[in-house]
């Protein structure tokens, strides 16, 4: 049971996990990285863990967990070469993780608590299938709730991984030069930082899709949108090509996936060119398809939809407000709208005005000792423009805010207009209350479940 | 100073307004003088070609945003333009092109020309330069020549693009450049940026040159004292009203962030640049969380002021048009 065999040479990857032995239902933590410089084998008695997780934090952490002072294969060396350094972020390949797991496995096993997703491609042999799903149990209250799914897709060096970053994490856009290729499928959970719920799986710029390793049946069933990018400053044809094979796979699998096209990378071109690259783009696409008898996908080239539609009251026509969004902070998507007509500028000037709140607050905002956050219960902004316009921002709950546009009449009445945004804020408050108690009691339930099917020694039933 | 609108900034001319003489004077008299209260100063921009001079200028003062500049093309011999700054101060802008016949121009037939009346010389240096030993042969020589013409000038040295430049490294690398820059200017001093267009470095070196040009700045900085400490402020600070510099400052504790200086100038510009893609612009701003309040107002003709208060319970409004800077 203590093979660990060596392992290549500068190999980093981050990750944390709660692994699940199933021998004693203890759950151990593990902050997994593996770094070797040289074709060492670890210690014996160690157990060095591959993972492929989301770390929130990018930590890179050399570390190992042990269970039962026994030693796991974590992979074998041939696979070892596959992985390689990726800053910042979590990385790994889901399926072959599980396949060296399932290989090295022996009789009794720690298997890997997927925090995610439970439908998880189990390629490989023994003990796999059962262990994961078992592990279920485990996992973390917002989690035994299925996030949507979202796929990044395109050509090499399109931009997928920037995207990703730039808007979920904040990085600035000249960062991401440095950013390395993506070489295997990451999975991030964006729900710690944001309001916007969801896993998204950024994948590498080359797949095969008769990869037996990679059940693309499974990534595809599971998922709600699959978002192609395409890079407008490069040829296109073969991503269009691409874009196609990908549809149209996907589609066969699961016909209720959202297919949106970025065409990234446009602020090198100028505005005509915008134009033509976006209508050629349109037009080539949707032919390809009609040509394979899919004329029902519908791509879709906007950038930033809303994600959802909530309803503003009216209440706010009377307040004098003209146009009202409720933004979540960390990505600049907003959620919400009012329902006069979206034009982007004025989206744009919201975003900037979030940028600027947000920047200020974290030069001025934190306490002494540097406790507290830059956007927090009080965070308020009053920007007041030259054309009588003025740009009110308020927090909302932790994640969001609501920004909106008051002519400077209006403004004088600032008393009417935060007593109507109180009683909106209270609402959303109460609507976000009654959703946690759902969440809670489905967890409570599932718990109440389990215990029933537990066996006698311990060892949970597989939830069907 | 007036700023051109975007056909016209898109095209190769001064990037600030005529001057015009007074009322009175007929135009093209030689004999006009700029009237008193004006003060004129000269600054050199010069550095080897594509090192970012032009780039810089229009950034801080033509409101260019960082991405505007590609379209920038090679400076033609001497650029000149004056900027009016803080009311009665105008800086008369040389933007000297970098290539080598116009360098060599520079330092023999038109020496004297360029080199009198120096106040502030600024030089350029790409950080990714090949040319290292042609780049400080060229520096030495325009040394030279303000030892011999300008000799109380002014000399700062900005070594740009560092955004090229990995970021664990950049420390370092900056520290070798200024190292030997110091060396070769003694017996000159030289004060020595790390500059990129790409974010608030800029703001800093060119709140420090300015700084350097206004006259009777420790007066300023008296005022803004009084001034922040009748109202109880945590820290103020007044920018000009253009090109949004930090011109002086008074803080009455320390504060967790040394660059925040420039990290406001560029935060507050690049909006400042967003509201008028709208044809707006901003004229007053408030900021809260539960920690602190900020405060961004007109103040005089040509300034801005902001105020910051951690006790975010004082409810400021400002009505400062009485309030006059000497």
């Amino acid at each position: 049971m203590d093979v660990c065999s060596p392992l290549p040479s500068a190999l980093d990857f981050v990750g944390v996990a709660r692994l699940t032995c199933r021998l004693c239902p203890k759950q151990q933590q593990a902050k997994a990285a593996c770094g070797f410089l040289g074709p060492q084998s670890p210690p014996a008695g160690r157990s060095l863990l591959t993972l492929d997780l989301d770390s929130a934090d990018g930590d890179r952490d050399q570390g190992t967990a042990t269970c039962h002072g026994a030693a796991r294969q974590t992979r074998e060396s041939a696979r070892a070469a596959d992985w390689q350094e990726r800053p910042g972020g979590g990385s790994g390949l889901v399926s072959e993780q599980q396949e060296s797991w399932s290989n090295s496995m022996g009789g009794a096993s720690c298997p890997v608590d997927e925090q995610q997703d439970p439908r998880q491609e189990r390629p490989g042999g023994g003990s796999g299938p059962a262990a994961a799903s078992a592990v279920l149990d485990f996992s973390d209250p917002f989690s035994s709730e299925v996030k949507p799914r979202i796929l990044l897709m395109g050509l090499r060096r399109s931009g997928k991984s920037s995207i990703q970053k730039v808007v979920f994490h904040k990085m600035s856009p000249n960062e991401t030069l440095f950013l390395e290729s993506t070489n295997k499928i990451c999975r991030e959970d964006v729900s710690n930082s944001s309001f916007v719920n969801f896993q998204i799986w950024d994948f590498p710029g080359q797949i095969d899709f008769f990869d037996p390793t990679f059940d693309y049946e499974m990534i595809f069933r599971g998922t709600g949108a699959l978002i192609f990018v395409i890079d407008s400053q490069d040829d296109y044809m073969e991503a269009l090509a691409r874009l196609h094979l990908t549809v149209t796979r996907a589609y066969k699998v699961n016909a209720d996936i959202n297919f949106e096209v970025f065409i990234h990378k446009v602020d090198g071109l100028s505005d005509d060119h915008k134009i033509e690259t976006q209508r050629d783009i349109h037009q080539r696409a949707n032919d390809d398809l009609a040509d394979a008898g899919l004329e029902k996908i519908h791509l879709r080239n906007e950038r930033g939809k809303a994600m959802g539609q909530t309803e503003f009251l009216f209440l706010f026509q009377n307040s004098g407000i003209e146009k009202a969004f409720l933004f979540d902070v960390v990505s600049k998507i907003y959620i919400a709208t009012d329902s006069t007509p979206v034009d982007m500028q004025t989206y744009e000037l919201c975003c900037d005005m979030i940028d600027v709140v947000i920047d200020i607050s974290c030069i001025y905002g934190l306490k002494e000792d540097g406790a507290g956050t830059p956007y927090d219960k009080e965070s308020t902004a009053i920007i007041k423009l030259n054309n009588t316009t003025v740009l009110y921002l308020k927090e909302v709950t932790k994640f969001l805010a609501l920004v909106c546009f008051v002519r400077e009449e209006s403004f004088e009445r600032k008393g009417l207009i935060d007593y109507n945004f109180h009683c909106f804020r209270k609402a959303i408050h109460e609507v976000f209350e009654v959703r946690m108690k759902v969440v809670k009691s489905r967890k409570v339930q599932n718990r109440l479940q389990k215990k029933k099917g537990a066996t006698p020694n311990g060892t949970p039933r597989v939830l069907m | 100073m007036e700023e051109s609108d975007s056909e016209k900034k898109m095209e190769k001319e001064n990037l600030g307004p005529r001057m015009e003489p007074p009322l009175g004077e007929p135009e093209g008299s030689l004999g006009w003088v700029l009237p008193n209260t004006a003060m004129k100063k000269k600054v050199l921009l010069m550095g080897k070609s594509g090192s970012g001079k032009t780039s810089m200028r229009s950034i801080i003062f033509a409101n260019y945003i960082a991405r505007d500049t590609r379209r920038l093309g090679a400076t033609i011999d001497v650029e000149h333009s004056h900027v009016r700054f803080l009311g009665n101060l105008v800086l008369n802008l040389w933007d000297c092109g970098g290539q080598d016949t116009f360098m060599e121009n520079y330092f023999t037939s038109q020496r004297d020309n360029i080199f009198r009346n120096v106040e502030v010389l600024i030089y350029v240096f790409d950080v990714e330069s090949r040319e290292l030993e042609k780049d400080m042969h060229y520096y030495q020589s325009c040394l030279e020549a303000i030892l011999q013409n300008s000799p109380d000038a002014k000399i700062f040295c900005l070594v740009h693009k560092m955004d090229l430049v990995q970021e664990d490294q950049r420390d370092l690398i900056f520290k070798e450049r200024e190292e030997d820059l110091r060396r070769l200017s003694r017996p000159l001093e030289c004060s020595c940026f790390r500059t990129s267009i790409w974010d608030e470095t800029l703001y800093k070196a060119w709140s420090s040159i300015v700084y350097q040009l206004i006259p009777n700045v420790q007066q300023l900085e008296m005022n803004l004292r009084n001034f922040a400490e009748i109202i109880e402020a945590d820290e103020v600070l007044l920018f000009e009203r253009a090109t949004f510099l930090v011109i002086s400052h008074y803080q009455c504790k320390e504060q967790r962030d040394a660059h925040r200086f420039e990290k406001i100038s560029n935060i507050i510009k690049q909006f400042k640049l967003s509201c008028s893609k709208l044809a707006a612009s901003f004229q007053s701003m408030e900021v809260r969380n539960s920690n602190f309040a900020a405060f961004i107002d007109i103040f005089t003709s040509n300034t801005y002021v902001m105020v910051v208060m951690s006790d975010p319970s004082i409810l400021l409004t400002f009505n400062l048009e009485c309030y006059v800077l000497k």
